[in-house]
C-alpha cells in the first residue's frame, strides 16, 4: 500500500505526485491542507516529526524527505526508469536536484513567502511566539516567524531575484548539451525542476520566453504536454490551477484527457 | 585517471578518502592548501569556478558536491559496494547525505569558524582572504563576506546549534535500531557522517559527548577503529585539522 500525505501538486509537496503519474503508479492521496497549517497539527505531527510536506508511506516505511522518496520510490516501482544507468548522467541529476533543493527553491519559496506575508493580519510578537512555538524545525521556526510577523529582508529578496535570473542561464546552458536536465532522456532532475519552475513562462515572461531562451521553453513545452505532468496537475485543490492554464496558454500547449 | 582534490582528513575532504581506502581504489592525490587559501588561485578555479573542495577529476569529467561524488564513486567502481543492497536502508543513505551537506555540514562550518578559526586570523590573513575571494562567484563571496566579519549574530549561532541538536538527536534515534546509520551494515551514509561527528565533538561538545548521547558516542567510537578510517587519519599534514574549519556550504536561506 503506498498512500502520499501532500499539499499541491506543487514545489516540495509535489514531487512524489509528479513522479508517481510519471510512472504510472497508483497510491492514496491525502491531502494536506497547509492554509490551515495541518502540517504542524500534532496528528500529523505523530506521521512526521518533522511537520513538512510531503510524508510517503509505503508498506509501513515512512519517507519524509521529498528528493530521497524519489528514488527510493523510482527503485521499489515498475514503470519508466527515472534515473539514468550511466553514473556519470547519474551525478548529473543528482547534481541538479541539489542545486534546486538547497539554492534554487530556497530563493522561489522566498518570494512565495513575502507574498504570503504581505497578507498576514497585524499580530503582536507574542501571538507570532505562539504561532511558531509548535513548528519542530529551527530552521523553518525562524522563517514562519519572518512570515507572519512581515519581516523578510528586502536584501535577502533582492539576492533569491539575482539567484533566480542566474538559474535561467544555468538551465538554458545545461539544455544546449542534452535535451533534458541530466542527459538524453527525462529524470528526477527533470521532475524535481518542472514541479518548482513550471509557471516560469508566466510568471517571469521578460526572461522566460522563445526570443531569450529558446531551449528552456522548449523543454517547458516537452514537460507540460506530458500525460504524467497533467495528470498531476489535476490532483490540486486549485491553488496553483490558473497559473498552470496560464503557462499552457503562453506555451500553446492543449489539455489531454488524462486522470 | 582518478584524482582526488582534497584538503585534510577532516570536514568535507576526508569522506571521500576514507570510501577510496574502503574500496582500495587507486588515485592521485592533490592536496589544495586551504590555509594558503589554494583554492581560491585561478588554477583551482579552473577546476572547480566555486573554489571548494572535495573534486574529484575521473577521466576528464569533473565530480563535485561531496554527498553526490560519494555516490558518483560507489556506482562507478561496483566492487564492495557500499551503497546497502535494501532499498529501506538506501532510503537512509539518500535521507543522511542529503542531511549532512543541507544541515548538518554549513552549522559545523559556521559554529567551527567562530570558535575556533575566525579568532585566531591575522588582520594580513584577513586581508588577504578579502582579495582572494574576488574571482568567486557572489554566493561564494558573501559567505566569505559575512565569516570575515568580526562576529556573529547571535541568532544565528543560536539556530545553528539547535540545528546540530536536532541532528544529533536524529543520529541517537537511527543508532538505537540499528548498529549502522542504514541498517545493519556500514554504507555510505556512516563514512559521510565520520568527519561531521568529529568535528561535532568538538564544536557542541555540551551536546554531543559520552553522557548524553551515548549510541553516537560509541558508534564513533566504532568507526574510528577502523583501517580506512585510520589510514585516512594519518594523511594529516596539520596538527588538529579537526579544529581547523574554513567558511563552508550556506547555511538555509529560506528554512
Amino acid at each position: 500500500m503506498l498512500e502520499v500525505y501532500t499539499w499541491e501538486p506543487n514545489a516540495n509537496s509535489g514531487k512524489p505526485l509528479l513522479m508517481l503519474k510519471e510512472k504510472g503508479v497508483d497510491f492514496k492521496y491525502h491531502y494536506v491542507d497547509m492554509g490551515k497549517r495541518e502540517h504542524h497539527a500534532p496528528e500529523y505531527l505523530k506521521l512526521n516529526p518533522s511537520g513538512t510536506v510531503p510524508t510517503v508511506v509505503h508498506d509501513g516505511l515512512v519517507l519524509t524527505e521529498s528528493s530521497p522518496s524519489l528514488e527510493y520510490l523510482d527503485a521499489a516501482f515498475d514503470g519508466p526508469a527515472l534515473r539514468p544507468e550511466d553514473p556519470y548522467l547519474l551525478w548529473r541529476m543528482r547534481k541538479w536536484i541539489r542545486f534546486l533543493d538547497f539554492h534554487y527553491c530556497p530563493s522561489l519559496a522566498m518570494f512565495g513567502g513575502a507574498g504570503a506575508s504581505k497578507r498576514m493580519p497585524e499580530q503582536s510578537e507574542e501571538e507570532i511566539e505562539k504561532q511558531v512555538a509548535g513548528i519542530p524545525m529551527p530552521e523553518r521556526r525562524w522563517v514562519w516567524g519572518l512570515i507572519l510577523a512581515k519581516k523578510v529582508p528586502e536584501a535577502a529578496l533582492a539576492e533569491s531575484d539575482r539567484r533566480i535570473t542566474a538559474g535561467i542561464e544555468l538551465f538554458e546552458k545545461a539544455l544546449t548539451e542534452y535535451p533534458y536536465l541530466a542527459g538524453p532522456d527525462y529524470s528526477l532532475a527533470d521532475i524535481v525542476a518542472m514541479i518548482t519552475v513550471y509557471g516560469m513562462p508566466s510568471m517571469r515572461p521578460d526572461e522566460v520566453n522563445d526570443r531569450k531562451t529558446p531551449r528552456l521553453m522548449d523543454w517547458f513545452r516537452r514537460c507540460h504536454a506530458r500525460p504524467g505532468t497533467q495528470a498531476a496537475f489535476k490532483l490540486g485543490h486549485g491553488w496553483i490551477a490558473d497559473r498552470v492554464a496560464e503557462t499552457r496558454k503562453i506555451l500553446c500547449i492543449r489539455d489531454l484527457d488524462v486522470a | 585517471m582518478l584524482e582526488l582534490y582534497h584538503w585534510e582528513p577532516a570536514l568535507n575532504s576526508g569522506e571521500p578518502l576514507i570510501l577510496l581506502k574502503e574500496k582500495c581504489i587507486p588515485f592521485r592525490s592533490r592536496y589544495v592548501d586551504l590555509l594558503k587559501l589554494k583554492q581560491h588561485e585561478p588554477k583551482f578555479l579552473d577546476i572547480n569556478p566555486d573554489g571548494q573542495v572535495p573534486v574529484l577529476v575521473h577521466d576528464k569529467k569533473v565530480v563535485t558536491g561531496m554527498s553526490i561524488m560519494l555516490q558518483y564513486i560507489d556506482d562507478v567502481f561496483p566492487k564492495k559496494p557500499l551503497m546497502p543492497a535494501d532499498l529501506g536502508d538506501q532510503y537512509q543513505v539518500f535521507f543522511w547525505v542529503k542531511y549532512v551537506e543541507e544541515r548538518i555540514a554549513p552549522a559545523i562550518s559556521l559554529l567551527g569558524w567562530h570558535r575556533f578559526t575566525r579568532p585566531t586570523l591575522k588582520p594580513a590573513v584577513i586581508a588577504k582572504a578579502r582579495k582572494s575571494v574576488r574571482k568567486l562567484p557572489p554566493e561564494r563571496q558573501a559567505v566569505w563576506k559575512q565569516a570575515l566579519k568580526d562576529s556573529c549574530a547571535d541568532a544565528e549561532i543560536g539556530l545553528a546549534r539547535d540545528s546540530l541538536a536536532l541532528a544529533v538527536g536524529k543520529l541517537q534515534g537511527a543508532l538505537k535500531h540499528s548498529p549502522w546509520l542504514a541498517g545493519q551494515s556500514y554504507s555510505l551514509a556512516d563514512i559521510a557522517l565520520v568527519f561531521m561527528a568529529r568535528a561535532m565533538r568538538n564544536v557542541i561538545p555540551d551536546i554531543m559527548n559520552a553522557k548524553a548521547t551515548p549510541k553516537t558516542w560509541a558508534w564513533l567510537k566504532k568507526l574510528e577503529r577502523r583501517k580506512a578510517v585510520n589510514d585516512v587519519l594519518a594523511l594529516a599534514r596539520t596538527a588538529e585539522p579537526d579544529k581547523i574549519f574554513a567558511p563552508g556550504p550556506e547555511m538555509a536561506r529560506w528554512g
